[in-house]
């Protein structure tokens, strides 16, 4: 069943003459003239719309990756059965293509990567991504290129510049992910809300982070404390540790933070490496969790195997979030997220995860946009997705519209917490959303 | 507080747990070396096979992780020994570029093999769990996981054997002997590829032990063993090439000075730390500490 | 085993008329197609037969580097911040930036003169990890840490797509080039001379008179420049981008399988093993896609050392010789 799965998720090498008449086909080859540019795949006339997924397909992070592809394919058979994307310029209703760049999982990759779906595969726009950094690395090239880029990666760098400040030279970036600032903050605003009341009742919120160092791992700290200065919150930040990519033993950093007696932890990382600290900072270093509140961890965490592999040192552990694995709130405006679940499970037999979920979205904002756009012109395309406006998808978005709001292109999230509890008969952990308000079906709670 | 004694030893315990694994590496590739005079880069992937397997084995097969180290061991020890035939041996007497050419493909094949096999099922991170992941000594000053304390136990208990392998057998005999002069070794009509292909076997075995208790300690994947087969590649260097106790010493200290490096300046120190090291001993004394020629 | 330096020299063409088929062959392919893919990876090539030529030269000299990415990390940050913190134009700084890898290889030659073989190799190394940390911890507010830099482009804005492709590609070519000529000439001149006795026997060359001390370190500072040129020619033309991700294993690793390939301590062979390994590997990725194009590279390469342990380029000057075309070469 793997091995189908993963052939149909390949691009095919030539996409030329798939469900087209044979006049088409013998327009498009008599255009290609070159025996070379028939090799690499010649552009022909009347052509699909051609997305280019750039995500890890090997690597570390593969695992990953193959969610998005797969999430990513299902939105294509979404649309392409429900009749597929009319291109007005065209008259017509075109299908959609889609071409994978691998980024290997490092930077030089997602160099290699994005030049083959720009200049090999020809595409109108490039999406997803896991990676903060590998996106990075490819925007030069986008910007080169003026290509069409809807990363999901959570880096505000995306968008802004270094300070933080909207950056027009990168006017053809939207970005479909919440941002590390945003993160950040909510962390904060939740710890101070929910947490503080429960650890620290009269005194200073003591925190400790301990986070990757990298674009990714930094943005969800400076949102943290340029949220605390912000709001002025009655927060101590007693340690700022920090681990490399892809280093997974973090006890003399534990060993450390156990020793500065803070109240709450936020470990930072992906899905693993957060299991792996919880685990270590539990079992190994003897961190109580009735007197250290453990959390929030960070939204790409939540993934069926994030509940599977944490196990019952999980309990009372928070998570914030932007997708649930298995909490779905409540309202119409989440229906959506429900039926795409359910198809994702009946389709590959697993749940999805975060990442799956952005890339899936922007499937559908890019099909808007085309149509939108009227074109395949990536200068059309781009400009459509500036006026974009559509209901919600799968991911909660303030006031239920999808819009890049225009200073920052940047989608305004609606994040929620989730706590953690041990459930005895599925033998694995559990959500309750808990924060904010108009969301939580309960408080938090101390873990005795 | 943080100069807590009962902090310190923490980080000296989490040192030399990490360094136990180094020592491990660093002692199979110093017999292989000493032996054939090979560098065999693709240790970490040795290593990582062996953490597969012990993982396979427990995982599908429900075998217990403390006894599936030993299948593993012998299994990645059938596979060194596969690799001495199949690959170096054809290549003896040749350039010694071609054996490190050859050790790195055999990096990027089991790399990408295991890739292949398992992060399909298994996502990004696999982790060996054992029953005792919740069992804990109170030591006083610190609590101390059954896990860890196995660890060392094992490791010291395989040094041990491998010791009395070394210096009480005649077979040691030989390969000591051939370590020290391959020449007068063959003329004293010692098998000489007997002694290579074991010598791998066993630096194999050690590496597959060492990757079984890393995967039962922390997560990892086909790509974890490359960083710690490089630091032991550095060990045995620092150590002194060839010597065993330069390795086992070399392991320790390698393993306790990053710890306290990450603990002191932070984690971004912590690979640095070990090559900083290495530097400085070098530059003092080029032929490393232990220098163990014939 | 090796032949000696003296024999080696005699039985090499004419560097000049190797350049001239080169340049007239990648003229060639450009007449022929512009499409850009192929451009891309083939200046792609050019840029790390440099690098690979860099790697080669210092093991020529009898010095096994385990660390180039250092070199190669160093001069693309070095020419990447020149152009953009002192507004050098990127054409300039491309040049001065590896003066930086330059200087720091001569320093580690200089430290690192008495160790040999697996020793150097590992310290070599070991800066690879250092240096890495001194970018990122150290100069964070100068690199931008983990982030890394975006590189100003070498071309002037303005051009077309295609326009800086077909760019990219000859000047990728010119400096490939001229880097092979240079090489060339150098291992032929008396210090390339030197190299090659220190590369069979250091005892023998230091007897014969060779100040072993002062080329080893020089070959290492020559390296450097190379690497670094490379380095920043990536920087400003392809990647548009550096990160701390640079000074990794990986790229320690290539420029010593394209040289094995290609055929050790000649300056064809690095060219020509970058070459025939990348266009492999793009067809493989293409074909195979992911896992199993590495492990096939791999297998690729495994079979040209086992039966061309020197490598592809001999092969090749046995071709011709056999053609009848260059009668100079015989065995």
């Amino acid at each position: 069943m793997k091995n189908r799965l993963l052939d149909s998720d390949r691009p095919t090498p030539n996409p030329r003459g798939q469900g087209r008449g044979a006049g088409a086909r013998a327009l498009g080859l008599a255009m290609a003239g070159l025996a070379a540019a028939l090799l690499l795949g010649a552009e022909a006339e009347a052509r699909n719309v051609r997305l280019g997924l750039l995500t890890s397909a090997t690597g570390p992070a593969a695992a990953t990756g193959e969610d998005q592809k797969r999430a990513v394919s299902l939105a294509r058979e979404e649309i392409n059965a429900g009749g597929c994307v009319f291109v007005k310029d065209r008259n017509a209703k075109v299908q959609l293509d889609l071409f994978i760049g691998d980024d290997q999982t490092s930077r030089e990759g997602a160099v290699s990567g994005v030049t083959k779906l720009i200049v090999e595969d020809k595409v109108d726009l490039v999406f997803g991504g896991l990676g903060s950094a590998f996106g990075m690395a490819a925007l030069p090239l986008i910007r080169e290129h003026v290509v069409p880029y809807i990363p999901t990666p959570s880096t505000p760098l995306f968008t802004r510049t270094p300070e933080m400040g909207p950056d027009p030279s990168k006017a053809m970036v939207f970005h479909y992910q919440a941002t590390g600032l945003m993160y950040g903050a909510a962390i904060a605003d939740f710890l101070v809300g929910e947490v503080k009341s429960v650890m620290a009742p009269d005194k200073t919120l003591r925190v400790a982070w301990l986070y990757q160092d990298s674009p990714f791992g930094a943005e969800f700290f400076r949102g943290f404390s340029d949220r605390l200065k912000e709001a002025n919150h009655p927060v101590e930040v007693v340690a700022t540790e920090r681990f490399k990519v892809g280093e997974t033993d973090y006890r003399p950093q534990l060993t450390k933070i156990k020793a500065l007696a803070p109240h709450a932890l936020v470990p930072m990382g992906f899905r693993g490496e957060t299991v792996a600290m919880l685990q270590q900072a539990v079992l190994d270093v003897g961190l109580d969790p009735k007197r250290i509140h453990l959390g929030p961890v960070c939204a790409c965490a939540d993934d069926p195997l994030y509940y599977k592999d944490l196990g019952k040192i999980g309990q009372s552990t928070t998570i914030m979030s932007l997708y649930s694995t298995y909490a779905i709130p409540k309202g119409p405006a989440f229906a959506r997220w429900a039926r795409f679940r359910d198809a994702y499970q009946k389709k590959f037999g697993v749940l999805p995860g975060l990442l799956g979920v952005s890339a899936y979205d922007a499937v559908y904002i890019a099909a808007r946009a085309v149509e939108l756009a009227g074109s395949l012109d990536r200068a059309k395309i781009i400009e459509a997705l500036g006026k974009l406006q559509m209901e919600q998808l799968v991911l909660p978005v303030r006031g239920g519209k999808v819009r890049f709001d225009p200073k920052h292109r940047e989608v305004e999230f609606f994040l929620f917490a989730q706590q953690m509890f041990w459930d005895e008969k599925l033998g694995e952990l559990r959500p309750v959303i808990i924060w904010p308000a108009e969301l939580g079906e309960a408080r938090y709670r101390h873990p005795s | 507080m943080i100069l807590d004694p009962g902090v310190l030893l923490q980080v000296l315990i989490w040192g030399l747990v990490i360094g136990s694994v180094y020592m491990l590496l660093a002692t199979g590739l110093t017999l292989i070396f000493g032996v054939m005079k090979v560098i065999n880069f693709a240790h970490g992937e040795l290593m990582m096979t062996g953490a597969f397997l012990t993982f396979l084995l427990w995982h599908a097969l429900g075998l217990h992780p403390y006894l599936g180290v030993f299948v593993s061991m012998a299994g990645v020890g059938l596979l060194g020994i596969a690799v001495e035939r199949l690959g170096f041996r054809p290549l003896r007497g040749t350039a010694k570029i071609n054996e490190i050419f050859l050790s790195i493909a055999l990096i990027l094949i089991l790399q990408n093999a295991l890739a292949r096999a398992f992060i399909p099922y298994f996502r990004e991170y696999a982790q060996i769990r054992t029953p005792y992941a919740h069992r804990v000594f109170d030591l006083g000053l610190l609590n101390l996981r059954y896990d860890f304390a196995i660890l060392l136990g094992l490791t010291w208990a395989v040094m041990l054997g491998l010791y009395l392998l070394l210096f009480r057998t005649e077979f040691g005999r030989e390969m000591r002997g051939t370590s020290q002069n391959r020449l007068a070794a063959a003329l004293m009509g010692i098998d000489v590829g007997r002694i290579d292909t074991a010598s791998f076997g066993i630096g194999a075995g050690l590496a597959a032990l060492a990757g079984s208790l890393y995967g039962i300690i922390n997560p990892f994947s086909p790509y974890s063993g490359t960083l710690p087969a490089i630091k032991a590649f550095a060990v045995i260097i620092l150590g002194g090439l060839g010597s065993i106790r330069g390795a086992v010493l070399g392991g320790l200290l390698y393993g306790v000075v990053e710890g306290f490096a990450t603990f002191f300046l932070g984690g971004a120190w912590r690979d640095a730390t070990a090559f900083i090291l290495l530097l400085l001993v070098l530059l003092v004394r080029p032929e490393g500490i232990f220098r163990e020629r014939a | 085993m090796a032949p000696t330096a003296a024999s080696r020299a005699r039985r090499t063409p004419p560097s000049l008329g190797i350049a001239l088929g080169m340049v007239a062959g990648a003229a060639l392919l450009l007449a022929v197609t512009r499409e850009l893919f192929l451009l891309q990876v083939l200046t792609f090539v050019f840029i790390f037969a440099i690098y690979a030529q860099s790697w080669n030269l210092v093991a020529h000299s009898g010095q096994f580097s385990l660390g180039h990415a250092t070199f190669l990390g160093l001069g693309g940050y070095a020419s990447i911040l020149l152009a953009r913190n002192l507004g050098l134009p990127p054409a300039v700084s491309l040049f001065v930036g590896p003066l930086l890898p330059a200087l720091v290889g001569l320093g580690i030659g200089r430290l690192c003169v008495r160790l040999r073989e697996w020793y150097l190799g590992m310290v070599t190394f070991g800066f690879t990890a250092i240096t890495q940390l001194l970018v990122v911890e150290q100069f964070g507010w100068l690199t931008n840490r983990w982030d890394g830099l975006e590189a100003p482009r070498l071309l002037p804005a303005g051009l077309s797509v295609e326009g800086a492709a077909v760019g990219n590609y000859l000047i990728g070519l010119g400096l490939m080039v001229a880097t092979y000529l240079a090489v060339a000439s150098l291992m032929r001149s008396r210090t390339g001379l030197a190299f090659a006795t220190i590369h069979d026997n250091e005892l023998v060359a230091g007897v014969s008179g060779v100040d072993v001390r002062r080329y080893r370190i020089l070959a290492m500072g020559a390296g450097g420049y190379l690497a670094g040129l490379a380095g920043a020619l990536n920087g400003h033309t392809l990647t548009r981008h550096i990160s701390p991700g640079v000074f990794g294993i990986e790229d320690s690793i290539w420029p010593l399988l394209y040289s094995i390939a290609g055929g050790l301590r000649t300056p064809e062979g690095p060219i020509l093993g970058t070459l025939v390994v990348r266009l492999f590997w793009e067809l493989m990725l293409r074909r195979l896609g992911g896992f199993e194009s590495l492990i096939t590279i791999v297998l690729m390469l495994a079979v040209i050392v086992r039966f061309f342990p020197q490598g592809l380029y001999p092969l090749v000057l046995r071709g011709v010789a056999a053609v009848g075309a260059r009668p100079a070469v015989r065995r």
